[in-house]
């Protein structure tokens, strides 16, 4: 939580998180960093004062520079991708096979290492993914104060490159309605009601969801919006990391076509199981 | 002529150098720390002169108009730098670069100084290299050289055909490194508008802010002037927009002699003017002249309906086209140096040959290079009778590879495919050889005022030699000023810093203060460009390529008048204490108002034909420059004493000892 | 032909400024667009105006000093190439030509056109040099081979003009290709690697304090430069300074 509370800083601006204490450290640092260059020299003079500034400056690069929170943004939305291949994968179970479905669910919703580990580290991965998000959109607009009265972005960008922040608030916003429909549902099942584990619930529940049809008009437009997310961040992110190389059109390709073809199938099973409700 | 004390040290030519850095008092570090020093220019000379010295420990403040060090004028270099390092193993030597640039400075340079151009060019590399400046490199890993306008070795060192930036690029992360531990103040975005000498010597300048217009006072216990040249004079150069003499003529005006002003190199092979809006010509690399062909029509009326679009010059055949190079010149053909190809196309287009709408340009014709190229290649990779589509076709392929961004250049600026149809070219200002008079430690005849670059005089004589205006620049900056100002600044230790509020300051101040309100005052009728472009075309027409007796004296009659003109009719808008682009123009302008009269007056004393200075009486039968070694054969060193008419003439004798003064010959 | 042009007038840094709307005649394709302005300069200055005030210098696309967005893009509408090597052809009688100064919070206005770009400067002066010695003697200049690959791509990165196209270009106003060139022009060199990691930690200090966006790989950048200069430069700062922060 100390490395989130310094990834949220706002061009050296404190965000509400209560870890002043330890971060004194680092504000100690830069208050010496502003007084001047002679200051700095007196401060670099003896090794130890080195060795510290070294440090702090290390640590401070590693956890606030513009460049660590493209690592972050990079890191976890690699993150989310692999999460979506899991999650595709057993999706399309559903299609193929209901009763492998209804098992691999059960496996996610009961195992305590999923429940209890990889579920909190699913959700910090997406809360982590979208606040930094936003604190990149709020400093790139803080970057240019002044709009052009004519700007040609379509000239030198493609448009997903440019709109990644509404592809990924539709997306954010379909993940509401997801948990809703799903996430809250099981907790309630599980935990609040109390009810009996039962093994062969989850294909009809989630066959049911998709009956309404304006639900699955949504989840389709959302799959879209994903796709279109993808289509730049899954590539890009390489490019964050720093991975460029002879691999990287290779890479690129492989991106691309994960942005397309990963939330074709996801829509798929959204159509296929509104076109094929279950009758009782 | 007791007055000009070159202070060349005695001894040897090859030891004259280290025996005088043995000589020369030094400044112990701890005292350097007291001592300021102003750098005007941020150029390569400027550049590299503020890092080092403030490397050594003093305290440096350095002065650009620019926005930042890095965009000086050094940054549009193209071809390279010369260095004597024989690493191609030709025989190149340091006696051989010093001879070189005497003999193609035409014998009005001085020994000494060139040779010790020569015997540090090689450090230059070695340093630069240091720095990280990324020079071209053979397979082998190992730097690459090519050769350069009739040089007999290849001694230029390059990066594409971006060698001035690469090295500024250099001299400014060195500036940067200094300016980061605190020994250098950058001012950008000011421009020195005085000198300010005090008890005779230079002690500081008055600057402008030139964003809020605030006139500041800057004292030091040495000046550096690095500014430059001053070939926007002619208002149409392949200078930048901004390059001005104004800080060599603030003090030239408070008692630096200025040397060899009518010294001006114009380049052969530039983009020809299009139009009255012209501002500024583009250069194209010397190297075109290797391949390309240079013609004008033989007829007359060919020239004159090619000129009203009637014809194109690919119609022309064989027969038609007059070749006058390799006409006049069989021996070197297209590849005579620049002053002597510069001339033959004044000649042409003077007797109304030119080939566009200006009747101002000449063909640089490829044709035969692709076609040669392409026959060549088609026999190399086994083809048989190739038909003449084939043969072309692969000819431009070849002259891509060789020139291709400059055929790209040329057609965003002309939009005509050169691969199709000839280059049009024409002569433009490139380079001053004339500058600040400045004795062996480069320091002017003002005590504590230097002049290094292009500023001063030393180096190039009557023309400059292609690839040494970066070697010069850096020459000065990081190896010869630093140790040769020492000499100076050693006696200054006890001075303790100079106070800007005496009488000498104050009295500076006023001067330009005054200065500018007499400049806003004008009457209003014309703007700046209206007489810098008058000042261009006098100059252009009557102190150009060729000069004569009676022109000359037109010229001097008439820039005085215009100077005239100018103070009392100028226009300039808005007001002095903000950003004023128009106000910077004027008082740039009206430096050049009185430059271009002693340029004259200059060209008109020196009876004699040499380098970039041809005078149309003093040429031989086949209209070859008459150079005369019997009365010229000195440095014309001038004295500002009021209207630049009346300068004082001070001859500095140029002794060659060790080299046989010779004519050159191109036949 | 004629023009209809609309130019951002600003008096100085701290007043606001606004577009205001020109027309102009008799230009000609070959002008340069620079020269278009310079006419329009003239009358402006004939009917007692002030002139429109915009950066420029070398005229010949090397110095980086020209710095216009005209119609939505920094440099005009060719590629590869500076404001300054930009010619009227490219427009046609009764364009409308919309010209405004960089736009970036770290790169102010100071009068109509001209912007301040010292943060540049100052990103360099954070550590973009080689910390020898000018005034000693280097070893010389051949005792170190270069494999020709690694100096050619040095060099493409030290071709930057710094004009500040990149940032103009970016959504978000980012530095990165800048700043990126220059770490890698270092970093691919063997005397530039001494003080590789200090150096790129310090340099996206630097760029940091000054205000620039964060890159999100959009490419404006690249495609605007007019000198070329690549993406994987980026890449490459992204992995020195990953490399850097990690072995400390």
């Amino acid at each position: 939580m100390l490395l989130l509370s310094k990834l949220f800083e706002i061009n050296g601006h404190k965000s509400h998180f209560p870890f002043l204490k330890f971060n004194k450290g680092f504000w100690v640092f830069k208050i010496n960093l502003n007084i001047g260059h002679s200051d700095v020299e007196n401060l670099l003079e003896t090794r130890l004062c080195r060795k510290f500034v070294e440090n702090q400056l290390r640590m401070s690069g590693l956890i606030k520079s513009s460049l660590a929170r493209k690592y972050v943004m990079a890191l976890s939305g690699l993150f989310l991708v692999i999460f979506l291949v899991l999650h595709v994968t057993i999706n399309l179970a559903s299609v193929i096979s209901p009763d492998f479905f209804n098992e691999a669910s059960h496996f996610m919703g009961y195992n305590p290492l999923v429940q209890f580990l990889m579920q909190p580290i699913l959700i910090l991965g997406v809360v982590i993914h979208f606040v930094m998000g936003f604190v990149l959109e709020i400093q790139n607009r803080k970057a240019r104060a002044i709009n052009y009265v004519k700007y040609k972005g379509s000239a030198n960008a493609p448009w997903v490159s440019r709109n990644m922040i509404y592809s990924g608030l539709v997306v954010l916003a379909f993940l509401v309605l997801h948990f809703y429909d799903f996430w809250i549902h099981e907790m309630s099942y599980k935990y609040v009601e109390a009810l009996p584990e039962d093994l062969t619930r989850y294909y009809h529940e989630t066959v049911e969801k998709f009956a309404p049809f304006w639900r699955t008009a949504l989840y389709v437009i959302s799959f879209v919006l994903l796709s279109l997310h993808l289509w730049h961040g899954f590539a890009s992110s390489f490019q964050s990391m720093g991975v460029n190389n002879k691999y990287t059109p290779g890479i690129t390709k492989f991106a691309k076509l994960f942005a397309v073809v990963v939330p074709l199938a996801f829509a798929f099973i959204a159509i296929y199981h509104h076109l094929n409700p279950i009758t009782h | 002529m007791g007055i000009l004390d070159s202070k060349v040290p005695s001894g040897p030519l090859a030891d004259k150098w280290t025996k005088h850095k043995n000589d020369i008092d030094l400044v112990n570090p701890a005292n350097k720390r007291n001592i300021d020093v102003i750098i005007v220019g941020t150029g390569l000379a400027g550049g590299s002169a503020a890092a080092t010295l403030a490397e050594l420990g003093y305290n440096v403040k350095t002065f650009c108009y620019q926005d930042s060090p890095r965009r000086a004028h050094s940054i549009a270099a193209q071809g390279g730098v010369n260095a004597a390092k024989n690493y191609q193993g030709d025989g190149d030597s340091i006696y051989r670069l010093f001879y070189d640039t005497i003999k193609g400075g035409d014998y009005r340079s001085r020994e000494a100084n060139v040779y010790r151009l020569a015997e540090v060019s090689g450090n230059i590399i070695d340093q630069c290299v240091s720095q990280g400046v990324p020079f071209a490199r053979e397979y082998g890993g190992l730097l690459d050289n090519r050769s350069f306008g009739g040089v007999l070795v290849s001694r230029t060192f390059y990066a594409k055909g971006q060698t001035g930036q690469q090295l500024l690029l250099g001299a400014y992360a060195a500036m940067n490194r200094q300016i980061q531990r605190g020994k250098i103040k950058s001012y950008t975005r000011h421009e020195m508008l005085d000198l300010v000498l005090v008890d005779g010597k230079a002690r500081g300048i008055i600057a402008r802010d030139l964003v809020t217009g605030e006139i500041e006072r800057h004292s030091a216990h040495a000046v550096v002037l690095a500014t430059g040249g001053y070939g926007n004079l002619f208002f149409l150069s392949t200078y930048c927009m901004g390059a001005n003499v104004m800080a060599a003529w603030r003090a030239h005006r408070r008692g630096a002699y200025f040397a060899n002003p009518c010294f001006t190199q114009i380049h052969p092979t530039c983009i020809p003017v299009s139009g009255d809006h012209q501002s500024k010509l583009t250069l194209m690399s010397e190297s075109l002249r290797n391949d390309g062909r240079i013609w004008v029509p033989k007829r007359l009326e060919d020239a004159q309906a090619i000129r009203e679009g009637k014809l194109k010059p690919t119609q022309l055949s064989e027969e038609e086209r007059d070749y006058y190079l390799e006409r006049r010149y069989p021996a070197f053909g297209n590849l005579v140096p620049r002053d002597v190809a510069s001339r033959a196309a004044k000649e042409r287009c003077d007797a109304g040959y030119g080939v566009n709408k200006t009747g101002e340009a000449v063909y640089l014709d490829f044709a035969s290079a692709i076609m040669r190229y392409g026959r060549e290649k088609a026999l190399t990779s086994g083809m048989k009778d190739p038909d003449e589509k084939t043969i072309r076709e692969l000819g431009e392929k070849v002259v891509e590879a060789k020139y291709g961004n400059l055929f790209q250049m040329y057609e965003k600026i002309v939009d005509e495919n050169p691969y199709k149809t000839p280059m049009k070219i024409y002569p433009a200002v490139h380079y001053t050889m004339g500058g600040l008079w400045v004795d062996y430690n480069l320091q002017t005849t003002i005590p504590g005022c230097y002049a290094a670059g292009e500023a001063n005089f030393s180096d190039h004589g009557a023309n400059r030699l292609g690839a040494s205006a970066l070697m010069q620049g850096l020459a000065d900056g990081y190896f010869v000023l630093p140790y040769t100002i020492g000499d100076y600044l050693s006696d200054d230790i006890r001075t303790g810093p100079i106070p800007t509020d005496s009488p000498e300051f104050e009295q500076a101040e006023k001067g330009v203060r005054e200065r500018i309100e007499k400049l806003m005052s004008g009457r209003g009728i014309h703007s700046v460009d209206y007489y810098h472009k008058k000042l261009g075309k006098i100059m252009w027409n009557k102190c150009g390529m060729s000069r004569n007796e009676k022109e000359l004296n037109e010229a001097i009659k008439e820039i005085a008048e215009l100077r005239k003109d100018f103070w009392e009719n100028v226009k300039i808008t808005g007001t002095p204490d903000s950003k004023n682009q128009e106000l910077e123009k004027a008082g740039r302008v009206a430096d050049f108002l009185e430059l271009g009269e002693l340029f004259a007056k200059d060209a008109l004393h020196r009876n004699e034909s040499c380098g970039g200075h041809f005078r149309e009486e003093y040429q031989t039968k086949e209209g070859e420059a008459l150079r005369d070694d019997k009365n010229f054969k000195y440095v014309a060193a001038w004295e500002y004493v009021g209207e630049p008419k009346d300068s004082k003439l001070h001859k500095e004798d140029l002794v060659y000892e060790n080299i046989e003064v010779k004519t050159r010959s191109y036949k | 032909m004629k023009l209809y042009l609309k130019i951002w007038r600003q008096k100085d840094a701290n007043s606001k400024g606004s577009m205001v709307d020109y027309t102009l005649e008799g230009v000609e394709s070959d002008m340069s667009f620079l020269e278009m302005l310079d006419i329009l300069n003239e009358e402006l200055i004939s009917k007692g105006e002030e002139p429109v005030e915009f950066d420029h210098d070398c005229r010949e696309g090397i110095c980086g000093t020209c710095s216009l967005m005209i119609n939505g893009r920094p440099h005009g509408p060719d590629s590869m190439i500076t404001v300054c090597q930009l010619h009227m052809r490219s427009f046609n009688d009764g364009d409308e030509i919309v010209i405004e100064p960089w736009r970036a919070t770290a790169f102010p206005v100071i009068k109509d056109l001209i912007t301040d770009r010292s943060a540049f400067d100052r990103i360099q002066q954070a550590g973009g040099y080689i910390s020898v010695n000018t005034s000693g003697r280097p070893v010389d200049a051949n005792t170190i081979p270069i494999p020709k690959p690694n100096a050619d791509e040095s060099f493409n990165a030290a071709a930057c003009i710094g004009c500040g196209a990149c940032v103009a270009a970016c959504k978000n106003a980012s530095a990165m290709l800048f700043t990126s060139a220059k770490v890698s022009q270092f970093a691919l060199l063997p005397q530039g690697r001494i003080e590789a990691a200090e150096r790129v930690q310090n340099m996206v200090r630097q760029m940091d304090l000054e205000g620039f966006g964060n890159c999100t790989n959009t490419g404006a950048c690249e495609m605007e430069c007019p000198k070329g200069i690549s993406l994987e430069n980026i890449a490459r700062m992204n992995r020195e300074y990953l490399s850097a922060t990690l072995k400390g």
